[in-house]
C-alpha cells in the first residue's frame, strides 16, 4: 500500500516535472571519456592505465572484487583524487585538472559508498544539491533579499519534486539522522539528482539495502535514464542489478581493466570469472 | 479582511512583538546598572552570534575573536575621533564594521586553507599581534591607557548624557539611550545571521563542517566558503566591539586579550553551537554573570566583598568558577547546550498540549504606557 502511494506520487511528480525542470537535463549528455588513467598511493599502484568510455545516456557498469580501484576511479572523475597521468574529459573538458566544484558545476555528481549526507533535514541535503544552480551570495541571503528568497522558493519546489521522485516525500522535513539506512541511501541519491546532472556517478547504491528496497532503486535508475536521459557510471557488487541495468561493464582487478564490453560478453569472459567470481565459478552465478 | 489580520498575527508574529515590545520596557524600570548589564549581554551577544556562525555551523575553531572585536572598537574610536580623520560617528560605525571584515579578509588565505583546531592556533597568533599594536602604536591606540570614544550621533541625537532627554517622565541618559541603539544593531544581527543560515551559504557552511568531501562534489568552493564565513564572523566581531566600546566609553587594549576570545567560545558552547539564539543566551550568562556577582558579592555566601582580605574568592573569580562549571555541567548533560535544552523542553510540552491545542492566538495586549513618571530608583 504504502508503495503504491510513493508511486502515485512519483509520477505526480513526473508530470508536473516538464514545468521546472532546468535546461540543463533536455540536451544529450557529453561524452565521458577514462584515457590512461594511473593513480599511486605511496607505492601501491591503484589504478593502472585505466581507460574506458561512457557513451552519452548509457548505463556504465563498473565491477571488480573489493580493492580492485573502483572507488578510487569514482574520486578521480569527481576530482577528489589527482591521477599521476592520463585525462579524463567531459564533452571535451579536461577535468584532472579542476577543482571538485568546478566538476560539480559541469553536471557530475556522486554519491559514496559508505553515506555522507549532513547533519539537517533531508530537505537541507537536497538543497545542498543545488547548491550549484543556485546564486543567493552572503549579503543577499543576510538580507533575505526578495531574490534569494524567491530563489529558494523556488528550488524547494524542484528539491520536493526529487524527493517525491526517489521515494522520500514522506520524509522531506525529516532530520536525516533519524532516517533508516535505505532511506538515507537514497536521500544521497537524491542529492546527486538535485545537481541536475548530466552524469550521475553512483558508488554501490543498493549496498546494505534488503530486496525491495534494491528494486526500488533500481526502479529509479532506470527510470532516471529513461526520462532524464542522462549517463550513469555505476559502482556495485550485485551483479544481477548490474545484469539488469547496465549497458556497457569494465571489469577490474587490481587497478587493471580485465574486461570491457556487454554484460553477456563479460558474463562469458574466462578471465573475469577468475578474477571475480573465483576460479570454480559458473556464470550461472552471475544472472 | 478578518482573515488578512489573523494572517498578519500568526503565532510567530504575536511572539515576536511581543518579545519586542518586552526588550523595549528596561529603559523605563531598570536603572543603569541593570542597562548596562543589558547593554554588555547584547555586544556580547552580536559578538557570539558571530563566533557561532563561524565555529558552530562552519565548524571552524577561533581564537582570535576578541582581536576583531578591538578592530570594531578602536576602528570606530579612531575613525571618529581625534587625532583621526574625525569622520561623522554615524559613518565611522558601518566603516569600523568594514574595517574588521577586511581585517578578517586580509587573514583568509590562512582562514581558507586551514581548518578546524589549527585555525583556532592560527588565530591566537591574531590576538597577541592586536594587543602588542594596541600597546605601540599610541598615536592611533592611546597606548597602554587606552582612548576615550566619541559618543556617537545619529541626525543630532546623540547616545550620551549631554542634553536633558526625558521620555515618559523617565530621564534618559547614556544607558537608556544606548539601549535602544543596542536593541536595532542585535535585531539587524539576529534577521541577518537566521538569514544566512537558513539559506544557500548556511548549508554550504554547514555542510563543509559535516563533511568536506560531500560538499566539495556537491559544488561548494570549500576555500572561498571558509575565508567567507571567516569574514562574516569578523564583521559581526567588529560590530561588538562598537557597541562595547560605546557602552564603556573607554578603550584599553588589556580589555582584548585572550581570555575575551575564550569568554565568546564559551558563548558559544554553552548556549550551543550553531544556533542564533544559543549564542545569544549564552552571552548573557557569560556576561551578566560576573557583573551580577560582584553586585551582589555581600549577600553571596563564601563569596568576599571586593577588595578584601587575600585568599578569599572575589565575586568575579566566584563568577569564573562558576561558568567554568556551567561549561563542564553543559558538555556533560546537554551537548547540543541551552538551545538544545528549550528545544527538549518545548518539544515535551508541545506534545502534552497536543490534545487540546486551539490554533487561535490572541495579539497580547500592549503594555500599559510605561506607568506615567515613575521615578526610578538609582543605584550609585
Amino acid at each position: 500500500m504504502n508503495d503504491r502511494t510513493t508511486e502515485a506520487r512519483s509520477s505526480k511528480a513526473r508530470t508536473t516535472e516538464a514545468r521546472t525542470v532546468k535546461a540543463r537535463t533536455t540536451t544529450a549528455p557529453p561524452e565521458l571519456t577514462v584515457r590512461d588513467v594511473t593513480v599511486r598511493f605511496a607505492g601501491l599502484t591503484a589504478l593502472d592505465g585505466v581507460s574506458f568510455t561512457v557513451a552519452p545516456g548509457s548505463v556504465h557498469a563498473l565491477i571488480g572484487p573489493n580493492g580492485a580501484g573502483k572507488s578510487t576511479c569514482f574520486n578521480v572523475l569527481s576530482g577528489l583524487c589527482r591521477p599521476a597521468s592520463g585525462t579524463v574529459t567531459l564533452g571535451g573538458t579536461e577535468l584532472t585538472r579542476l577543482a571538485p566544484h568546478r566538476i560539480a558545476a559541469l553536471g557530475m555528481a556522486r554519491t559514496f559508498q559508505n553515506i555522507v549526507t549532513t547533519q539537517g533535514t533531508v530537505a537541507d541535503n537536497l538543497m545542498l544539491g543545488r547548491h550549484a544552480l543556485t546564486r543567493a551570495g552572503f549579503t543577499a541571503s543576510a538580507l533575505r533579499l526578495p531574490g534569494a528568497r524567491r530563489e529558494q522558493r523556488e528550488h524547494l519546489a524542484r528539491a520536493r519534486e526529487i524527493a517525491e521522485l526517489t521515494g522520500l516525500g514522506a520524509h522531506f522535513d525529516s532530520p536525516v539522522g533519524l532516517l533508516s539506512y535505505g532511506d538515507r541511501k537514497r536521500v544521497e541519491l537524491a542529492r546527486a539528482l538535485c545537481l541536475e546532472p548530466r552524469v550521475l556517478l553512483l558508488d554501490e547504491p543498493v549496498a546494505g539495502m534488503n530486496a525491495a528496497e534494491r528494486a526500488r532503486t533500481a526502479e529509479v535508475v532506470a527510470e532516471l535514464r529513461a526520462e532524464l536521459g542522462l549517463s550513469v557510471v555505476l559502482v556495485e557488487h550485485d551483479m544481477g542489478l548490474v545484469m539488469r541495468l547496465a549497458d556497457e561493464v569494465t571489469v577490474l582487478d587490481f587497478g587493471r581493466t580485465i574486461a570491457h564490453g556487454t554484460p553477456d560478453e563479460v558474463r562469458r569472459d574466462p578471465e573475469v570469472l577468475r578474477a571475480y567470481l573465483g576460479t570454480d565459478a559458473t556464470g550461472e552465478d552471475a544472472a | 479582511m478578518s482573515d488578512r489580520i489573523r494572517a498578519l498575527l500568526t503565532r510567530r508574529r504575536a511572539t515576536l512583538l511581543t518579545v519586542a515590545v518586552l526588550l523595549c520596557l528596561p529603559p523605563f524600570y531598570l536603572d543603569a546598572f541593570w542597562l548596562r548589564i543589558g547593554l554588555f549581554s547584547m555586544a556580547a551577544a552580536i559578538g557570539a552570534i558571530g563566533l557561532a556562525l563561524l565555529s558552530g555551523t562552519a565548524g571552524q575553531l577561533s581564537l582570535g575573536h576578541a582581536f576583531f572585536l578591538a578592530v570594531g572598537a578602536y576602528g570606530y574610536t579612531w575613525l571618529a575621533g581625534d587625532p583621526g580623520p574625525g569622520l561623522p560617528t554615524a559613518l565611522a560605525v558601518p566603516l569600523a564594521v568594514l574595517m574588521a571584515g577586511l581585517a578578517g579578509g586580509l587573514f583568509s588565505p590562512v582562514a581558507g586553507r586551514v581548518k578546524g583546531i589549527y585555525l583556532g592556533i592560527a588565530t591566537l597568533a591574531l590576538v597577541f599581534l592586536g594587543h602588542h599594536v594596541l600597546l605601540t602604536a599610541e598615536s592611533v591606540t592611546g597606548g597602554f591607557n587606552g582612548r576615550s570614544v566619541p559618543p556617537l550621533s545619529l541626525g543630532g541625537f546623540t547616545f550620551d548624557t549631554g542634553d536633558e532627554l526625558t521620555v515618559l517622565g523617565v530621564p534618559f541618559g547614556a544607558e537608556e539611550r544606548l539601549w535602544f541603539l543596542g536593541l536595532a544593531l542585535f535585531a539587524l544581527t539576529w534577521f541577518t545571521a537566521r538569514g544566512l543560515l537558513r539559506s544557500r551559504p548556511g548549508r554550504a557552511l554547514a555542510a563543509l563542517r559535516d563533511s568536506e568531501t560531500a560538499a566539495a562534489v556537491m559544488g561548494v568552493d570549500v576555500a572561498r566558503h571558509r575565508s567567507a564565513a571567516f569574514v562574516v564572523s569578523s564583521m559581526y566581531a567588529g560590530l561588538a566591539g562598537v557597541l562595547l566600546a560605546l557602552a564603556f566609553r573607554r578603550v584599553v587594549p588589556d580589555y582584548f586579550g585572550l581570555v575575551l576570545s575564550v569568554d565568546y567560545l564559551a558563548m558559544i558552547v554553552i548556549g550551543g553551537l550553531g544556533s542564533v539564539a544559543g549564542a545569544t543566551a549564552g552571552a548573557v550568562f557569560v556576561t551578566a554573570l560576573p557583573l551580577l556577582m560582584t553586585r551582589y558579592a555581600d549577600q553571596l555566601p563564601l563569596v568576599a566583598a571586593p577588595g578584601s582580605a587575600e585568599g578569599a574568592v572575589g565575586p568575579t573569580e566566584a563568577a569564573r568558577y562558576l561558568y567554568g562549571a556551567a561549561i563542564v555541567l553543559v558538555l556533560l548533560y546537554a551537548p547540543d547546550g541551552l538551545h538544545g535544552l528549550a528545544r527538549r523542553a518545548r518539544d515535551r510540552l508541545r506534545r502534552r498540549r497536543t490534545p487540546t491545542t486551539t490554533q487561535d492566538t490572541v495579539l497580547p495586549s500592549p503594555p500599559p504606557p510605561a506607568a506615567a513618571a515613575r521615578p526610578k530608583e538609582h543605584t550609585p
